[in-house]
C-alpha cells in the first residue's frame, strides 16, 4: 500500500515536473483516485477510523486529488486577464483544491493524533509537511519535515527526503551551516533525479561557509552526474557557478581547465560569474575575472560582452577611469561593427550617464577649490561626451557643446573656446539653431573671461567672431563683434581680412557711419603707411560712390588724407632739402586733375614759399594769392604767421605794392575770423600802402577794416597816419569825415588837436572862416576833454593850443603898439596907463601858455611880452614932449625914469627866465634867437645848406 | 607808427643764392637753385668805414659818407665792400641800380642791421620817409638801439621839419653811444640852428679835437662863439676855414659880421664883397640882413 502511495506521489511529482496539463488526462487520474478514494473511505468508515493504514491512504488520495485540482484551478486563475485578476478573490478560485488538501490533512492529522506510535508515523508527518509546504505554511511544513525526519527510520527515503526538504528551507533561509549536514545525510542515500539539484545547493552551502574545495568537488560531482539522464541536468548552473567558486578558491587555472575540459568558452563563463558576483558586491573578483577574460578573448562578441560586464562593474563601483577606458573600447568596437541594439543602448546609457554626472560634478561648487580634481572630472566628462557623440553622430553638435560647457565650468576657457567653435560648426552642418546660438554665447562668454590667457584669446578672436557673424550679422551685438573682429584682424596685420570684415559691416550696418569711419581710417592709414596710394584712392572712390557711408565731416577728413598723400612725397623731398624737386612736385600737384582742392591749395601755398625762398617774389606773390583765394579762412588763420611772413618778405624785397596787397588779401580772408594776425595784416596793408604813396589804396583798406571788427585803437592809429599823409598830399576829401569818425570817441580827442589844426588852416586858406572857427572850437574842446580825462596831449597838440594863446598875446601886443605916446599930458598919461594895463594882460596870457607846457609856445609868448616891455620901456625912455621947455623935459624924463626903468628891468628879468627855460628844456623854437640874444644881436643865425648827416655805420668809436 | 608790426620772422630760414626777382620757369629750377649762400650776422660785417679819406669834412668819415662830395667819393670806387657801393649809388641818386644791387646782397646781408639801415637811407634820400622808417626799424629789430638807425630816424624827422622828434632821436642815439660822432654832430647842428650855442659848443669842441681841420666843425665852433658875441674866438675858428671856402655865404656871412664886430671893418667888407651869391630864400634873407648890419662898412 505504502509502496503504491509513494509510487503515486513520485508519479505525481514527475507529472508535475513534466507539467501535465491535459484536462482529459487529469480527469482520468482524478477518476482513478476517486475510485480508490471511495473504496478506502468506505473501508475507513468500516474500520471506524481505527486503522492508521487506511486513514493514511485516505490522506494520500485526497492529497493527490487536491494537487490535481490545484493544477486545474491554477490554470484557470492564470487565464484571467491580469487587470481583472487583481480584482478577484483568489481563494474563490482555489476552493476545491483547498477542500481536498484539508481532507488529506484531516486524515493525516487523525492518524498522527490517534496513533502517535504508528509505525509509519514518519510518512504521515511527511504528508503533513508536504501539504503544509504546498499550502505555503512554511513553519508548519518545517515542523512536520523535522518530525518526519526523526520519526521515519534512519536511512529511510522519507527520513532522507525530509532532511533534504529541511535543508532546502535552511538553504533558502541562508542557514547554510544548518543545511549542510541535512543535505549530506539526505544525499547519502537518496540517489535519484533531484540529487544533482540538492547537491548543487549543498555545494553552495559549502561555498557560503568558505569551504571552497568541498564546494568545488561537490559542484564537479553535480556536473558529472548531470551528464546522466537519471539526474536533473544542472550542468549549466554548475558551469555558471563553479567559476565563482574557483575564483574565490584562488584556483582560476583549475577553473580554466574545467571549462576547457568541458569544451566551454571560459571567458563566457567568467562573464557570467563576474555578473553574478558583482551582485554580491564582490567587485575585485569580478574585475579580475573580466580582466582575465578580456586578456585572452578574441571573439568580438565576447569581447563586447566582457566590456559590457566591465562597464556595469565599473559603473557600480565608480571606477571612472576604467569605465571610460571600457567605454572607449566599446565605442571603438562599435565603430568597427555595430553593437547589437541592447548593447548599444546600454553603452549609450552608461556613456551619457557618466558624462552628465561628471559634468554636473564639474559645474558644482564641490570641486571649485580643488582645481586638479575638477579638471580631471571635466576631462573625463569631455571624453564621455566625445564618445557619446561618436555613438550618436546626429547629436554631435549637442555633445560637443556639452563638452564646451564642461570645459567652461572647469574654467578651461581656451579648451571651451575650441569646443564651442566645434559645436558651432557641427550645429551649422546640422542646422541646429539652438546649439548654434548657445555655442555663440558660450564662445563670447569664454572669450571674455579674465582667466583666459592672452595668447589663446588672441588666437581665438578671429575664429570666434567670424563664427558669430556667420550666425548673426545684424544685431547690436553683431555690430560690436564686427568691430572686434576688424580690430583683431587689423592688429594682427591681416589687413585683407579686416577689409572684408569692413565691407560686410558696411553691408549690414550701412547707417553706422561712425564705425565705418573708424574702420576706414585704420585701413586707409595702413595703406598710406605702405605708400599704397592707389588703394587709398580706391577707398576714397568707394566712399564717393556710396559704397561706404561716412559723415560729411569724415569725408572731409578723407579728402584731407588724400591731400596729405598727394603732398606727402613732395613734402618728403622738401624735408630732404630737395627743394627743386619739391617745387616741380607742387606744380604737378597743382595742375593734376586728380588733385583734391586742398592738395592744390597746399601746393599753391608751398609754391609761394618756395618761390620766395628762391627769391622769385613775383611767383611767390602770385602763388600766395592763389593759396589765399582757395584756402579756407580757418586754415589761413592757422597759417597766418607764414602768410604774413611772405607779405613781410615781399616788403623787404622792395615789393611794396605786392606786399601791401598780400597783407590785404590775408585780411580779407580772415576778416571774420578771430586771429591775432588780423590787426597785423590790417596795419601792414595800410602802412605799406602809405609807404608806397598809395594813399587812396590805404584809405580803401582802412575802410575795409571796419567790416572786420578791427579794434578801435588800431583803427584810430591807422587813421591818424592816413590823415598825416592826406595833409602832405593836400587831399582834403573825406578828411573831415575821418576826423568826425575818430572824434566820436572822447579818448581820441587828444590826438585829434593837431589833425584838426591842419584842417582848420586849410579851411582858412579856402576862406571858410566859419568852418575854421568851428574847427578851432573843437580843438579847444578836445584839449579840455583830454585834460579832464587825464589823457596826455601830444606835443604837436600842445603847440597848437599854445599857439592860440600866443595869437591872443599878439593881438594884445598889436593893440598896445597901436597906442602912440604923445602930449598933451593927459593923453600921454592915458596912453601909458593903457599900455601898462596891456602889459599886465600880456603877462597873464604868458601864464596861460605856460600852463599848456608847449616849449615852442612859451618861448613865443615870452618873445612878444619881452618885446612889448622893451618897446614900451624904450619908448618911455626916449619920449621927449614937444614944445616944452628944457626944464620941463628934463624934469619929465627924470620922472619917467621911475616908470621905464622897472619896465626894462622886468624885460631883462624875463629874458633871464626864458633863457634858463630854453636851455634847461633844450627847446627848439624859432624865437630862441630873440629871447636868447640882445635886440641888436638877434638877427644872427647859423645857416647851412648842409643838413643833418645820415649815419651809414656804427663807426670805429 | 608802431614799428613792431614788421617784426615777423621769416618762416624760411636762409635764402637762395642771389637771384633777381624775375620769374623762373619751374623746369629750370633745380635743387641747386636753392643752394644757400652764407647769411651773415650783424657781428660778422664790418660796421665802419676804413681808409684815410681825403676830405674837407673828415670828422665822421668812419661812420658816414654822407658829407663827402662826389669827387671825394671816387676814392671808394675800388672798394670791394658791396654795401659801400650801394650807399654810394644811393647817395648819387642812382636808386634803381642801388636797389638792384641791394637785392643781390639780400640773402647774404638780410640779418645784418647795417644793410637795412642802408636800405632805409636809400629810401630817405628818395624822399620816402615812411619806407625809410620801416627799414630803419628793421635794422633796429635785428640790433636794438642800433645807433646809425636811431640817428637816421632823427635825420628823417629833420628832413620832414619835425625837429623836436629829430632832437629826441639824436639824443637817444647819442645816449646809446657817447662815442658815436654823427648823432653828436647832428645834435650840435640842431642846437646851433636854434641858437642854443651853449649846448652846441662842447659838442663841436669835442668833435673838433678828433678832426681839427674839418671845415664844418670849424664853422660850427666859430658860429657858437659868434652867437655868444665872442667874436675874437669866433674868428679864431672861422679863419681856419680855407679862404676859398669863405666865399660860401654859409661861412662868409657870419665871418664878415664877426670881423665887423671885432673891429676889422676892412676885412669884413672884403669878406662880404667876396661872397658868392647866396642860394635859397633863407640864405638870401640872411644875406640882406647881414648886409644891413654891415651897412656902414
Amino acid at each position: 500500500m505504502l509502496k503504491g502511495l509513494f509510487l503515486l506521489l513520485l508519479v505525481t511529482s514527475a507529472a508535475y515536473g513534466e507539467k501535465v496539463t491535459m484536462d482529459g488526462r487529469r480527469k482520468k487520474i482524478v477518476a482513478i483516485v476517486d475510485e480508490e478514494l471511495g473504496e478506502v473511505s468506505r473501508l475507513a468508515r468500516q474500520q471506524d477510523y481505527k486503522s492508521p493504514d487506511t486513514l493514511l491512504r485516505v490522506a494520500e488520495l485526497n492529497l493527490e486529488k487536491a494537487r490535481l485540482w490545484r493544477e486545474a484551478e491554477n490554470e484557470k486563475y492564470l487565464s484571467i486577464a491580469p487587470e481583472q485578476r487583481s480584482r478577484v478573490n483568489k481563494t474563490d478560485y482555489f476552493k476545491q483544491s483547498a477542500k481536498y488538501f484539508d481532507d488529506a490533512n484531516d486524515s493525516a492529522l487523525l492518524v498522527a493524533n490517534k496513533f502517535p506510535n504508528y509505525k509509519l508515523i514518519g510518512e504521515v508527518y511527511y504528508i503533513l509537511a508536504f501539504n503544509s509546504r504546498e499550502l505555503g505554511k512554511t513553519i508548519e511544513a518545517q515542523r512536520y519535515f523535522k518530525a518526519a525526519a526523526s520519526k521515519a527510520p534512519e536511512g529511510s527515503k522519507v527520513s532522507d527526503r525530509s532532511k533534504i526538504a529541511l535543508a532546502d528551507y535552511y538553504f533558502n533561509d541562508h542557514k547554510y551551516r544548518e543545511a549542510i549536514p541535512l543535505y549530506e545525510l539526505g544525499l547519502r542515500t537518496v540517489d535519484e533525479k533531484w540529487w544533482t539539484k540538492d547537491a548543487f545547493n549543498l555545494a553552495w552551502c559549502y561555498y557560503r561557509n568558505k569551504n571552497y574545495d568541498k564546494a568545488i568537488s561537490t559542484m564537479l560531482e553535480v556536473h558529472r552526474k548531470s551528464s546522466s539522464d537519471k539526474y536533473i541536468d544542472m550542468k549549466s548552473l554548475v558551469e555558471r557557478d563553479i567559476g565563482v567558486f574557483y575564483v574565490d578558491a584562488g584556483r582560476l587555472k583549475d577553473a580554466i581547465k574545467f571549462y576547457e575540459a568541458n569544451g566551454i568558452n571560459y571567458t563566457q563563463q567568467f562573464i557570467k560569474v563576474a555578473n553574478a558576483i558583482v551582485t554580491q558586491g564582490r567587485f575585485s573578483q569580478a574585475e579580475s575575472l573580466l580582466q582575465e577574460a578580456a586578456k585572452v578573448e578574441k571573439d568580438r562578441n565576447l569581447k563586447v560582452e566582457i566590456y559590457m560586464a566591465q562597464l556595469e562593474l565599473f559603473d557600480k563601483f565608480n571606477k571612472i577611469d576604467e569605465h571610460l577606458k571600457t567605454c572607449q573600447q566599446l565605442v571603438a568596437l562599435n565603430q568597427e561593427g555595430p553593437l547589437d541594439e541592447e548593447q548599444l543602448k546600454r553603452l549609450s546609457y552608461q556613456v551619457n550617464k557618466k558624462a552628465a554626472e561628471l559634468q554636473k560634478a564639474t559645474a558644482s561648487g564641490t570641486y571649485s577649490s580643488v582645481a586638479k580634481v575638477r579638471n580631471q572630472k571635466s576631462q573625463q566628462a569631455i571624453a564621455y561626451f566625445e564618445l557619446s557623440s561618436q555613438l550618436n553622430p546626429s547629436e554631435k553638435a549637442e555633445k560637443t557643446f556639452f563638452q564646451a560647457e564642461t570645459a567652461y565650468a572647469a574654467t578651461s576657457f581656451g579648451k571651451a573656446l575650441n569646443l564651442y567653435m566645434k559645436s558651432f560648426d557641427e550645429a551649422k552642418k546640422d542646422g541646429n539653431k539652438k546649439i548654434l546660438s548657445q555655442s555663440l554665447d558660450g564662445m563670447l562668454s569664454a572669450l571674455g573671461q579674465p582667466g583666459l590667457d592672452e595668447k589663446t584669446a588672441e588666437k581665438a578672436y578671429v575664429p570666434v567672431y567670424t563664427r558669430y557673424l556667420e550666425a548673426d550679422s545684424k544685431s547690436a551685438k553683431a555690430n560690436t563683434i564686427y568691430v572686434k573682429l576688424f580690430n583683431t584682424q587689423y592688429d594682427a596685420g591681416h589687413v585683407p581680412e579686416a577689409e572684408k570684415t569692413m565691407e560686410n559691416f558696411s553691408v549690414h550696418f550701412p547707417k553706422d557711419y561712425k564705425t565705418q569711419e573708424a574702420m576706414l581710417a585704420k585701413i586707409m592709414e595702413y595703406y598710406r603707411g605702405k605708400k599704397n596710394y592707389g588703394k587709398v584712392k580706391e577707398y576714397v572712390n568707394d566712399i564717393n560712390s556710396g559704397k561706404f557711408k561716412v559723415s560729411e565731416k569724415y569725408a572731409e577728413a578723407l579728402r584731407g588724407l588724400m591731400t596729405k598723400i598727394q603732398i606727402e612725397g613732395v613734402q618728403e623731398s622738401l624735408e630732404r632739402g630737395e627743394k627743386g624737386t619739391a617745387l616741380k612736385g607742387y606744380h604737378q600737384i597743382y595742375t593734376n586733375a586728380d588733385s583734391t582742392p586742398k592738395a592744390r591749395v597746399n601746393a599753391a601755398y608751398n609754391l609761394s614759399a618756395l618761390y620766395y625762398d628762391l627769391g622769385d617774389t613775383e611767383q611767390s606773390y602770385n602763388w600766395g594769392l592763389i593759396a589765399l583765394k582757395d584756402m579756407d579762412a580757418s586754415e589761413v588763420v592757422k597759417l597766418g604767421d607764414s602768410f604774413l611772413s611772405i607779405a613781410g618778405g615781399l616788403f623787404l624785397r622792395q615789393q611794396f605794392t605786392s606786399s601791401s596787397d598780400f597783407s590785404f588779401k590775408v585780411l580779407e580772408k580772415i576778416c571774420k575770423q578771430n586771429s591775432t594776425n588780423k590787426p597785423i595784416a590790417y596795419k601792414n596793408a595800410v602802412y605799406i600802402a602809405l609807404a608806397n604813396n598809395e594813399l587812396d589804396r590805404a584809405i580803401e583798406i582802412r575802410n575795409y577794416g571796419k567790416s572786420c571788427e578791427i579794434a578801435e585803437t588800431t583803427m584810430t592809429e591807422v587813421t591818424i597816419e592816413i590823415l598825416k599823409d592826406m595833409v602832405r598830399a593836400k587831399k582834403w576829401d573825406n578828411y573831415d569825415n575821418l576826423l568826425a569818425e575818430l572824434e566820436k570817441n572822447p579818448k581820441n580827442h587828444a590826438v585829434l588837436i593837431k589833425p584838426y589844426e591842419e584842417y582848420r588852416k586849410e579851411l582858412m586858406t579856402i576862406g571858410d572862416a566859419a568852418g575854421a572857427k568851428e574847427a578851432e572850437s573843437k580843438q579847444l574842446h578836445f584839449y579840455e576833454s583830454a585834460k579832464k580825462q587825464k589823457i596826455e596831449v601830444p606835443v604837436d597838440g600842445l603847440d597848437v593850443i599854445a599857439e592860440k594863446h600866443v595869437r591872443l598875446i599878439l593881438e594884445k601886443k598889436r593893440k598896445l603898439d597901436q597906442v602912440t605916446l604923445q602930449f598933451p599930458e593927459n593923453e600921454f598919461n592915458t596912453g601909458v596907463k593903457f599900455k601898462l594895463h596891456m602889459l599886465d594882460q600880456l603877462t597873464k596870457e604868458v601864464e596861460e601858455v605856460q600852463k599848456t607846457g608847449s616849449g615852442k609856445g612859451i618861448v613865443e609868448a615870452y618873445k612878444y611880452v619881452i618885446e612889448s616891455y622893451e618897446d614900451f620901456g624904450t619908448a618911455l625912455k626916449n619920449f621927449s614932449p614937444e614944445g616944452k621947455s628944457p626944464e620941463y623935459v628934463t624934469s619929465f624924463q627924470r620922472a619917467m625914469g621911475e616908470v621905464y626903468n622897472p619896465i626894462l628891468n622886468n624885460a631883462k628879468k624875463q629874458r633871464i627866465e626864458i633863457k634858463k627855460l630854453v636851455y634847461d628844456n633844450r627847446i627848439l623854437s624859432k624865437s630862441n634867437f630873440f629871447v636868447l640874444y640882445s635886440r641888436e644881436d638877434n638877427e644872427k643865425r647859423y645857416l647851412t645848406l648842409r643838413e643833418v648827416v645820415l649815419m651809414d655805420r656804427g663807426g670805429k668809436k | 607808427m608802431k614799428t613792431s608790426i614788421f617784426l615777423v620772422l621769416f618762416f624760411i630760414v636762409g635764402c637762395a643764392s642771389d637771384k633777381k626777382s624775375s620769374s623762373l620757369s619751374p623746369e629750370k629750377v633745380t635743387n641747386d637753385s636753392f643752394k644757400k649762400e652764407k647769411t651773415l650776422k650783424t657781428s660778422e660785417v664790418q660796421d665802419f668805414y676804413e681808409g684815410n679819406a681825403k676830405a674837407l669834412s673828415p670828422a665822421l668819415q668812419d661812420e658816414t659818407i654822407d658829407r663827402f662830395n662826389s669827387d671825394e667819393l671816387t676814392q671808394f670806387s675800388e672798394s670791394s665792400d658791396p654795401l659801400l657801393q650801394i650807399s654810394i649809388l644811393c647817395k648819387g641818386g642812382k636808386y634803381k641800380e642801388a636797389f638792384e644791387r641791394a637785392a643781390t646782397a639780400f640773402n647774404r646781408y638780410q640779418k645784418v642791421a647795417l644793410y637795412w639801415n642802408m636800405i632805409g637811407s636809400c629810401h630817405l634820400n628818395q624822399g620816402s620817409f615812411r619806407k625809410a622808417l620801416l627799414f630803419y626799424n628793421k635794422a633796429l629789430e635785428l640790433k636794438p638801439n642800433y645807433v646809425p638807425a636811431l640817428n637816421n630816424i632823427g635825420v628823417m624827422y629833420s628832413r620832414q621839419g619835425i625837429y623836436q622828434k629829430a632832437q629826441v632821436a639824436f639824443e637817444r642815439a647819442n645816449n646809446q653811444s657817447k662815442f658815436a660822432k654823427t648823432p653828436r654832430y647832428n645834435l650840435g647842428k640842431l642846437y646851433l640852428t636854434y641858437g642854443l650855442a651853449d649846448l652846441a659848443l662842447p659838442i663841436f669842441h669835442g668833435l673838433l679835437s678828433t678832426s681839427p681841420n674839418d671845415v664844418d666843425l670849424l664853422n660850427a665852433m666859430g658860429t657858437c662863439h659868434f652867437l655868444r658875441a665872442d667874436y675874437k674866438n669866433a674868428l679864431n675858428f672861422y679863419e681856419q676855414i680855407p679862404v676859398n671856402l669863405r666865399k660860401n655865404p654859409e661861412y662868409g656871412l657870419n665871418i664878415a659880421l664877426a670881423m665887423k664886430k671885432a673891429n676889422r671893418p676892412e676885412d669884413a667888407k672884403k669878406t662880404f664883397l667876396d661872397l658868392e651869391n647866396p642860394s635859397g630864400n633863407e640864405m638870401k634873407r640872411y644875406y640882406t640882413s647881414i648886409g644891413k648890419m654891415l651897412g656902414d662898412i
